[in-house]
């Protein structure tokens, strides 16, 4: 857990945590079902990016907390994001996840360039990449580390078990940094009457939904 | 050739067979010698050029030989050029390659001829091609400049000769004419109009159609059977429009883009990106009268669920809601529906709904709506809408505003986003911005316009789109800030001070069709700070906009859909600025035509209108223009390589293809057949014969044209299948007594292929044959279980476990079973037997033969050994209407209708799992597939 000490001073603050609120949602009036609309929230693709080049502490600050007092960090721009549906197959997982840890910036390959450049990649590579990392994490400092995933398996529901089960699947890699994080998303449900006909006015209420991020990230 | 001047031994054997060409010299420029024409020069060149780069240079190895001593020194460096020239020539290869550059444009920027002229090339690379079509000596025609070849075009070039002259004398004239009037001066002030007249606004007269808009001169021969959209000419260079003599719905709509899309489209509409519709060939009708009598004629289109009119309609009467549903008509003593269509309210200002609701006051309320429905079902409706409206009293009016409302569809993630960008809320004062559009820039961070409240509509005023041309990106706030946006979603503040919709005014609508010319918005942008957006003035009027989010008929996470309503003159510039607006996951909103608007509806799983509505007029016509179509793709097909329909092989002796193979047969499936015709088949047989049945026919109808066909008795037969709406088959299905359906009736369904297969268009929908033998047969009760039990069943009747061989073919049937060809399950060895048993049982397996000894024929069986027989004729559900691979679901889908009477009676009968499974076999083939149905 890469962010927890700043998420653990929030909890401190937090009386009780409203994704376990005391009291209940009151149950669904009889002959009335629950229809649930597609979560609401931004899409996990557009969460703020930071860019090393032209970094804002501005952007930063303007993130708010989740319900539970969690303040997703910013992602990098070269974080891919994977939706994990809970109809994705496991396999399929597996290997977009390992395309994505090829493409990332930190693994980048020499393949199918020139020899020359092979060679000269070889000879300048190995300390330019060591230096830049150590340089951007110090850079970025303990809030933001979570910038630093290369992809990001973000699943809730149903598919949070197989997003957790594709990221053990991964911490066998020795060179892989599997990282598991939390958190509470709000869903709204649209409360209908189970007979279309009937005339009964709809009602709206709002469900907390957990949903878990895996972060993977070359060693 | 360097290297061999620096080795003075090189005597590669490439070296040899290479011979040095004379037009070059050193630098590699070609020189033309020896009278050559200059022409070929550069080819010669370029050919000199690859010689040259896959020429590697070698050493024979004696070289460095010294009086039969190794020279070690020698010898390395030797091996040492080698392997340099090995590699320079590697790089010159890949340098000099054959490709042109117009193949290196991505696919979406490629352009038809770019290898032809430069222009059709991005500009960064337009010397590089110019230079290439040079060097490759490219024939370049401009068509401008193409001398005439038809008589046509050469009349065509003279008249146009002949009027440039015309215009140029006139020209002379006119300035001629100026300068005598500037000398004399006085005449000036008299020329010029004293009076400015304000522009004619286009008449709207109700109770009748009107005219489209009177198209620009220079176009309006193009435009004499249609009416083009007002994005036309953006569509026309990036689309496959309808064609010019044969446009759908009286209109040129774009079909598809001219670039590859159906997976991209697939993945900007479910996952990433954006797909943009110009749907301004939807017809929006105006209702207006007093309220009761409104309530009326809806109910008479069918609107008759009390839940429209009592405590639950109630958004949707003040106007914050849209209904979107089939509207029919009474058709004798049966409805028959119409089509699709959106209606929404205009809001009431509070004051006026307080009388109403007080007292009856002398004055009844008023209202006005629009009726959004499509173009092919908009005449039958408006002349429906008039005969209701004439019949009330007070009357009431309707319009018909097709060209006065234009709109646009979005779907996909960023749909949202993308009308945030583009639209900018205008407020005329300081703090009078409306409810509406504060909750419309509220929804930054909406992914999917689903999550909205159902039904939920926006209406207010934008500032002209091209005013902050080009589009910025819009800030979305992060992930964690969504709790406002859930605020928004859950409360939908949009009841409060309501007013009347601008859109619904003429007057606000005519105003906003004046927008500043392209020209004077360039002027000022010119007069401002580079990149500064332009400041709103007087000349830019306030443009009406309505917003409705829909979700998708299907139920589920599926992406919902932005319709955007402008007025017609305001689509244009809303999308120029659209199309270029980026999104915050890369790249622009995607063109979509209207077979990307069937792609997802298919992928939905829903019904597309009118293609899957058989039993509204619309549909009927589009099936029967099918119909057609399909024939005419089957004639042109050479005999041997189309589908002989009579010589179809279905097994067990059964030959031909049921009803029509071209169509989805609806009159065979409720045996409707014109009075006329004395054979059932003939409308089948017509099609499906070969020459011999068509010098038949031939008589019968002499002309055999398309319009002939479409008003003949086919569409007489179509005309009388009604659609069963999904709540009362339901109802139906739950009612213990068999309810009384309506003849001929039918109901939507879709389908998905449980194992394997795709179904298309046309393909039978059966369901599964049932257990009870059809004749009655005392023999062979006990052969059946002790042998194949298929073997004993008469040849040309179906065997009797047909319904067993298909449900073995369900996946969760043979779990375990690890055979799947098999038809008949696999013997298995008993659990705990012992070694003599076990033995035994082996040698009587041997032993046994699963072959039946006569061999029977093929296709008596099964089909192939591998499928099972399709059912009989009268186990004959319905028909697919779409069908294909869906990249959604990752198998075959498809939507289709069945019988009523049929599907409620097999549903019965085998309970709602089991009823609901059923064979599709598609038209021609006579292999069928397992698949399962849901009511839609």
């Amino acid at each position: 857990m890469a962010s927890t000490s700043p998420t653990s001073d929030a909890r401190a603050q937090f009386k009780t945590l409203p994704n376990r609120p005391q009291a209940k949602l009151p149950p669904i009036p009889n002959g009335s079902r629950i229809q649930k609309r597609p979560l609401a929230g931004p899409s996990p693709f557009s969460r703020p990016r930071i860019n090393p080049s032209s970094s804002s502490s501005s952007n930063l600050l303007s993130t708010t907390a989740d319900p539970d007092g969690y303040t997703p960090p910013p992602r990098a721009t070269h974080t891919t994001v994977i939706k994990v549906s809970s109809g994705a197959t496991f396999m399929s997982l597996v290997r977009r996840v390992r395309k994505a840890l090829e493409k990332a910036p930190s693994h980048q390959t020499t393949k199918g360039l020139p020899l020359a450049a092979r060679i000269a990649a070889l000879k300048v590579a190995k300390p330019g990449t060591a230096g830049s990392s150590s340089s951007s994490s110090r850079h970025w400092g303990g809030i933001i580390e979570d910038a630093l995933d290369d992809v990001v398996l973000v699943a809730t529901g149903r598919a949070i078990e197989k997003a957790v089960d594709v990221g053990g699947f991964f911490t066998r890699e020795k060179e892989l940094v599997v990282l598991v994080r939390t958190r509470t998303l709000q869903a709204v449900d649209d409360v209908v009457a189970v007979d279309e006909e009937a005339d009964v006015e709809d009602q709206v209420r709002v469900r907390n939904v957990s949903c878990v991020e895996v972060g993977m990230r070359w060693a | 050739m360097d290297g061999k001047r620096a080795l003075p031994h090189g005597k590669g054997p490439e070296a040899k067979k290479r011979k040095d060409a004379p037009t070059v010299t050193k630098d590699g420029k070609p020189r033309p010698q020896d009278g050559r024409p200059t022409t070929t020069a550069p080819r010669s060149a370029k050919r000199v050029k690859f010689q040259d780069a896959r020429n590697i240079r070698t050493q024979p190895s004696d070289a460095a030989l010294d009086d039969g001593k190794l020279d070690l020194q020698r010898f390395l460096s030797t091996r040492e050029f080698e392997i340099k020239a090995l590699e320079t020539s590697m790089r010159k290869c890949k340098t000099a390659n054959a490709t042109r550059v117009f193949q290196q444009v991505p696919r979406a920027m490629r352009r038809r001829t770019a290898s032809h002229n430069v222009k059709r090339v991005p500009k960064r690379l337009r010397e590089r091609a110019k230079r290439e079509m040079i060097e490759d000596n490219t024939p370049t025609v401009e068509a401008r400049k193409r001398r005439p070849r038809t008589t046509r075009a050469r009349i065509r070039a003279e008249t146009a000769k002949k009027l440039g002259i015309l215009a140029a004398r006139k020209k002379k004239r006119m300035l001629e004419k100026t300068a005598a009037g500037e000398s004399s001066s006085g005449h000036n002030g008299l020329n010029q109009p004293m009076v400015h007249t304000r522009l004619a606004r286009p008449k709207i007269r109700r109770d009748m159609l009107n005219a489209p808009p009177k198209a620009e001169a220079k176009f309006r021969k193009r435009q004499i059977n249609k009416t083009w959209l007002p994005t036309h000419l953006w569509h026309a260079k990036r689309a496959t429009m309808t064609a010019p003599n044969s446009p759908l719905w009286r209109f040129a709509i774009p079909l598809t883009p001219t670039e590859k899309c159906y997976r991209p489209t697939h993945r900007a509409s479910g996952q990433k990106g954006v797909v943009v519709w110009d749907m301004s060939y939807m017809s929006t009708i105006g209702l207006y009268g007093t309220a009761h009598g409104v309530e009326r004629v809806l109910r008479a289109l069918g609107l008759t669920q009390d839940s429209l009119w009592g405590v639950r309609g109630q958004k949707w009467r003040a106007g914050v809601r849209k209904w979107s549903g089939i509207l029919s008509k009474q058709v004798g003593d049966s409805r028959r529906d119409i089509g699709p269509a959106t209606i929404v309210w205009n809001p009431q200002a509070p004051t006026q709904s307080d009388d109403a609701t007080s007292s009856g006051s002398p004055k009844k309320p008023q209202r006005q709506l629009f009726i959004r429905t499509h173009p092919s079902c908009f005449l039958e409706l408006f002349q429906e809408l008039l005969k209701l409206v004439r019949m009330q009293t007070p009357q009431l009016h309707i319009e018909d505003l097709r060209f006065e409302i234009g709109s646009i569809e979005l779907t996909g993630p960023g749909s949202t986003e993308t009308l945030l960008g583009v639209l900018q809320p205008y407020y005329d004062k300081t703090g009078s911005e409306g409810r509406h559009s504060q909750v419309f820039k509220s929804l930054a961070g909406v992914t999917n316009p689903a999550s909205l409240p159902k039904d939920a509509l926006l209406a207010f005023s934008v500032k002209d789109p091209r005013l902050a041309y080009p589009p910025k990106r819009v800030a979305i706030p992060s992930e964690g800030t969504n709790a406002p946006l859930v605020e928004t979603l859950t409360t939908w503040p949009v009841e409060e001070g309501l007013k009347s919709f601008d859109i619904f005014s003429r007057d606000c609508r005519f105003q906003a069709s004046r927008l500043p010319s392209q020209k004077a918005l360039n002027r000022r942008k010119g007069a401002n700070a580079p990149g500064e957006p332009l400041q709103v003035t007087a000349a830019d009027p306030p443009v009406p906009v309505m917003l409705l989010a829909s979700r998708p008929s299907t139920d589920g996470q599926a992406q919902g859909t932005w319709t955007l309503l402008a007025p017609w003159k305001c689509i244009m510039p809303i999308w120029y600025t659209l199309t270029h607006y980026p999104l915050s996951t890369g790249g622009n909103p995607r063109l979509g035509g209207l077979n990307e608007q069937r792609q997802i509806a298919f992928e939905h799983g829903a019904p597309w209108f009118p293609g899957d509505f058989p039993a509204t007029d619309a549909g009927l016509n589009w099936e029967l223009e099918q119909r057609v179509k399909r024939k005419r793709d089957w004639d042109r097909r050479p005999k041997g390589k189309r589908i002989e329909w009579k010589s179809l092989d279905l097994g067990a002796g059964r030959k031909g293809e049921i009803g029509d193979g071209l169509a989805c047969d609806f009159e065979h499936l409720f045996a409707l057949y014109p009075e006329g015709s004395s054979q059932p088949h003939a409308i089948a047989s017509s099609i499906t014969d070969g020459a011999e049945s068509m010098e038949i026919d031939a008589p019968e109808r002499p002309g055999g044209t398309e319009a002939a066909k479409v008003t003949g008795p086919p569409a007489v037969a179509l005309g009388l299948i009604r659609q069963l709406p999904k709540a009362s088959f339901t109802s139906l299905l739950e009612s213990p007594s068999p309810g009384k359906l309506p003849a001929n009736s039918i109901v939507t369904i879709n389908l998905s292929l449980i194992t394997r297969g795709v179904a298309n268009t046309c393909a039978r929908i059966y369901r599964l044959p049932s257990r009870k033998p059809r004749i009655a047969e005392a023999s062979a009760e006990a052969e059946v279980l002790a042998t194949d039990p298929t073997s004993s069943t008469n040849p040309g009747s179906l065997p009797l476990d047909l319904r067993d061989q298909w449900l073995r073919k369900a996946p969760n049937a043979n779990k375990g079973q690890g055979s799947r060809s098999r038809l008949a399950a696999p013997p298995q060895m008993p659990a705990g037997v012992d070694m003599e048993a076990r033995t035994k049982l082996l040698a009587q397996s041997l032993v046994a033969t699963e072959l039946p000894y006569p061999r029977p024929a093929t296709n008596e069986l099964d089909i192939g050994g591998h499928h099972p027989l399709c059912p009989d004729e009268d186990d004959l559900l319905g028909f697919v209407t779409t069908g294909a691979f869906s990249l959604s679901e990752g198998k075959g889908t498809a939507v289709g209708c069945l019988s009523a009477e049929k599907a409620l009676e097999t549903v019965r009968e085998a309970g709602a799992r089991e009823g609901k499974l059923c064979i599709v076999r598609n038209a021609g083939e006579s292999v069928g597939w397992l698949a399962r149905w849901t009511l839609v």
